[in-house]
This record gives structure tokens, sequence and C-alpha cells, in this order.
């Protein structure tokens, strides 16, 4: 189409002379109660979620004062069953600040950068398409994860859809892989008095109420795919990196929700797609 | 063609409104089949876990979301999914009000052009106003949007016009052990017992209208704007209802809004 430009981005692999765009591609839409703004950065990580005008319920936190509650922590995670028997994994959570000098890599690990983007409607906008490779360490039982992910905004529903095809490049079967999402939800521009309920294929989480008593806003993360099993966990932020297998329950306080595709094994050259949707109610 | 006359729906009201403000369950029996609710629009997908069914009454009511199979929400009971629109005659004037539940209803005509998509065509029996819905089901997420556009076709202007859209959601088949949530924008509704469905109402479109939660036996079908009971709610059977306001409508007028019913 003449008025849609195909962009492909191609980044450098080198990490250190990388840094990533939290706000990459935005979306703005509606009034009022309607009004929706999304974001998502070049790493794949949603990084904006408000609605109505003034609410934002990912990017809150207080950076630097409270370790375990840092701004817009959402994000992805593979996992497989490695040669010992364990669950490991790669991912990213959205690491815009420094990991705590107590514990390095616990925002994000194993990801190269981006090394292709796309987005058909121009710079900025959506539909955008992110491929990212696994770190290559060197040794040839490694796997060798590529994961590409689509995001696309429906303004209307207030909605954001995460398309996610995983690709197991190599040479190596993997087992058990799994494919998570995780969302810290503070609805409401807070991270306390937060109310969790989970759906068939939903987890929704609210904020219990302003001080003036009226309700809060309610969002939430769906699993839209039914090809998998799906498992649906919340949790506290410490167990962020342990969403390969818990699956604690919580219905109020503080904490994080994600949601687990179980995608089986996979050959090598085979690939898995599954869907999410992020949604502002 | 059921209808109720007007006097007899205030007097249902008036006792509706005096009743216990507590969650009060409708009767667990058999599930009716009114004409009013007999399904003029269907749609099925999936299978089992993924199995969605979807059906609308020729009013425009929903009389049946079931899902997965095997389990029904709403056609248990009394079915009680609809809309009621209100306005006054003169500025501060008392409402009129035309209403229909799916298994009650007054001051509606039936419907003088319905077409396959579907979009029904109602007016009043008064012919002040007229109701267009029209209905979108979305198989992947497993919803149903309806558009709503209301006209004033009374010659005049028409003042405090409202309309509201309420559903008793009965998730899991079964009427009882129902927790309702709300936010400004969605009501929600989850089985304490089963644990499984969490059904939602929520507005797309509106700058104007609130969100409402009803024990069953305080619900008043033929009021636009019925006051809020607390959220989240006990354990109970319980209705969900989202309140447009649209003011003064000069004649000839309309306002649109969307309401999205979802399985979440």
């Amino acid at each position: 189409v003449r008025n849609k430009i195909i962009l492909s981005v191609f980044l450098s692999a080198g990490a250190s002379a990388w840094a990533e765009t939290e706000f990459f591609a935005c979306s703005e839409s509606g009034q009022g109660p309607a009004y929706f703004k999304v974001c998502v950065s070049d790493t794949g990580n949603v990084t904006r979620f408000e609605s109505p005008l003034g609410q934002e319920h990912v990017r809150v936190g207080n950076i630097g004062l409270d370790q375990d509650d840092r701004g817009a922590l959402e994000g992805y995670m593979v996992c497989r069953l490695d040669e010992s028997g364990t669950l490991g994994g790669i991912y990213d959570y959205g690491n815009y600040y420094p990991d705590p000098a107590d514990r390095p890599g616990v925002w994000s690990r194993g990801w190269d950068p981006p090394h292709r983007i796309e987005q058909p409607n121009g710079p900025g906008k959506f539909p955008l398409i992110i491929y990212r490779r696994q770190v290559d360490l060197g040794f040839p039982t490694q796997p060798r994860f590529e994961l590409k992910q689509a995001f696309a905004v429906a303004t209307l529903e207030r909605e954001l859809t995460i398309t996610a095809t995983l690709f197991v490049r190599g040479t190596q079967r993997q087992q058990d892989v799994r494919l998570v999402r995780l969302v810290d939800f503070d609805v409401d521009n807070t991270a306390e008095l937060e109310l969790f309920l989970g759906g068939a294929r939903s987890v929704v989480e609210f904020d219990s109420g302003p001080p003036n008593g009226e309700d809060g806003n309610s969002v939430s993360l769906t699993a839209l795919s039914s090809s998998f099993p799906v498992q649906f966990t919340n949790y506290d932020f410490d167990r962020a990196q342990d969403l390969c297998w818990f699956t604690g329950w919580k219905h109020s306080g503080r904490g994080a929700g994600g949601i687990r595709y179980l995608l089986g094994d996979i050959a090598p050259g085979g690939q898995r797609t599954v869907k999410f949707v992020y949604r502002a109610h | 063609m059921r209808r109720i006359d007007q006097i007899s729906v205030f007097l249902i009201a008036s006792a509706l409104a005096t009743s216990v403000a507590v969650a009060q369950e409708q009767p667990a029996g058999p599930t009716v089949d009114p004409l009013t609710a007999a399904s003029y629009k269907c749609w099925t997908s999936g299978s089992g876990a993924t199995y969605f069914q979807v059906c609308t009454s020729r009013h425009g009511n929903i009389v049946r979301w079931s899902s997965p199979a095997g389990v029904e929400n709403i056609r248990l009971g009394d079915i009680g999914e609809g809309y009621v629109a209100c306005a006054a005659l003169v500025p501060g004037g008392a409402a009129i009000t035309y209403y229909d539940a799916g298994s009650v209803e007054a001051g509606w005509a039936e419907p003088y052009k319905t077409t396959a998509a579907p979009v029904i065509y109602r007016k009043t029996l008064d012919n002040k106003l007229e109701l267009v819905q029209s209905f979108a089901r979305d198989r992947a997420n497993r919803d149903l949007t309806i558009a709503m556009t209301l006209y004033n076709r009374s010659g005049k202007t028409l003042y405090d016009v409202r309309l509201d859209r309420y559903a008793d959601f009965d998730v899991d088949n079964n009427v009882k052990f129902d927790i309702f949530h709300k936010s400004p924008r969605a009501v929600f509704g989850k089985d304490q017992a089963a644990s499984r469905n969490l059904l939602s109402m929520t507005e797309l479109t509106a700058a104007t209208y609130t969100t409402a939660i009803h024990s069953w036996g305080s619900w008043q079908k033929s009021v636009c704007n019925q006051p809020t009971a607390g959220s989240p709610t006990e354990q109970g059977d319980w209705v969900g209802r989202i309140s447009y306001s649209f003011g003064t409508m000069a004649n000839g007028t309309s306002k649109t809004v969307k309401v999205l019913y979802r399985i979440q």
C-alpha cells in the first residue's frame, strides 16, 4: 500500500552500545472515560497503560525508594526444561532502571537487543513487531530461542493485543517450553489497595478505591489462545523469576499477575504462536 | 406477545423498591422461556472449553450466554437482561419509563423492523422514543458488543433523557454464590462456588454514565439510574447496570452508546 511504510530496523547486536527506548510506540485515543494511552518499548515491554486520562496502571512506582515496586514492571519469560531437569528461563520484565546491586539480572536476562523491528504505519505507531534472539553463549547444546512479538491496539475496546511467536532455532529439541507474560498492575496510580479476580482466561485487577470511597478502575491480562493449556498466578514481586512454575494466588494486596502458556516440546525449526490481551475496563 | 400494562408494572416496581436490599435470590426453579425471551439470533462457536453461544431475543435482550460447554450464565431462573429508557416532558418533570428486562417489559411496541445482523428497530408505544440496537459478536474474544441509539421522536424537546442496560448474570449454572465487583466503567460477576467464569459488562464510548450493582430482590427494572449497592458484594444473586445520562434532547436528535459483554 502506497501510504504504508514498511520500516525495518536492523539494530546492532552490541548490547554495550545499545540503549532501549522506553516509549518506542504509543497510541493515544478517546476522551474522558474513554481516554486510552498505551506505549511499548523497543524491547517489547508495555511501558504505559493509562485510562481514563490521568489514571496510570503500569508505569507506577517509587523508583529509587522502593526496590520492590519499580515503574513499569511488565514483560515476558521463555522457559524450558534443561538437561538437569530444571525449569529455567530467559526474561525481560522492563529493565529501564539499574538492577539492584545485590540482585544482578533481576529484571532482564538472556535476551539480545532486538535485531529487527517493523512498524508498517510508520515510526512511533502501532502495529509494532519486534524480533529478539536469545544470547548466544557459544556452546552447542544451548537453546536458541527467537521471539517475535506483534503489538496491535484496539482503541474502542481499550485493549492491546500481543501475538507472540516463539521459534526454536539451533539443533536441539526443547522440552516443556513455556511462555509467560507478567504485569505488575498498579491500578489508578498506586501500588496499594489492589484486588485480584481470576477468570477462565484472565487476571483482573481492581483498585479497591481511593480515600474518597469511590470505585477504582479495573484492568486485565487475558490469554486469548485456546490451543495450549494456560496457568494463572499472582504473586509478590520477588517471585518474578519463578514464573516458570509458581502457581500461587492471593486475592488482595500488592503483587503482580502472570499468565503462562504450556507449549510442550518443540522440535528444531518449530514454532508456537499465542496471544495475550491487555484491557482497561 | 407478552405485555404487562404500565400500571401493573409500576406496582411491581414499587414493591421491588421496598424489598429487602440485601442479596435476595430469585427462585432457583426451571429455566423460563417466555415469548419475549425466545431466541431470535444465536452465535455459536468452539467446543469444550472454548464453546461460546450467545443468543438475543427479537426484542434485543440477551437470553443465552453459554460458555464453556454445559455452563450457562444468563438463562437461569427469570431471564434478566435488557434496557430501560426514561424521559421527562418538562424540565424537572416526572420521568416516563419504558423497559424490557427479558422476561418482563412495558412501554415498548413490537419491533417494526429487524435485520438479519441483527439490527432491531423499536419504538415506544406512545411514539416518543425509538431505540435501535445492533449486535456484533467477536468469536475469539468471546464477547458481544451492543450499540444502542436512542432517538427523540416525540415532536418536542425531551428532558433528563436516560438509557440503562442491565444484566442479571447467573454465573456458572446457578443463581447463587455470585460476587459482583464494579469499577467506574464496568461491572464484573463471578461465581464464588464454581469459581470458573468471570463475566463483565463494559461501557465503551460515552462521556456521562455510571455503573451500579443491585441485589436481585431490590432490582428496579422500570427505573433509570437506580442507586448502587456497595462493591464488592457478598455472595448472592446480583444484577449489574450501566446508566447513561443524555440530558436534554431536541426532537429528532439521537445518542449512541456501546456496551460490551464478555467472558473474561
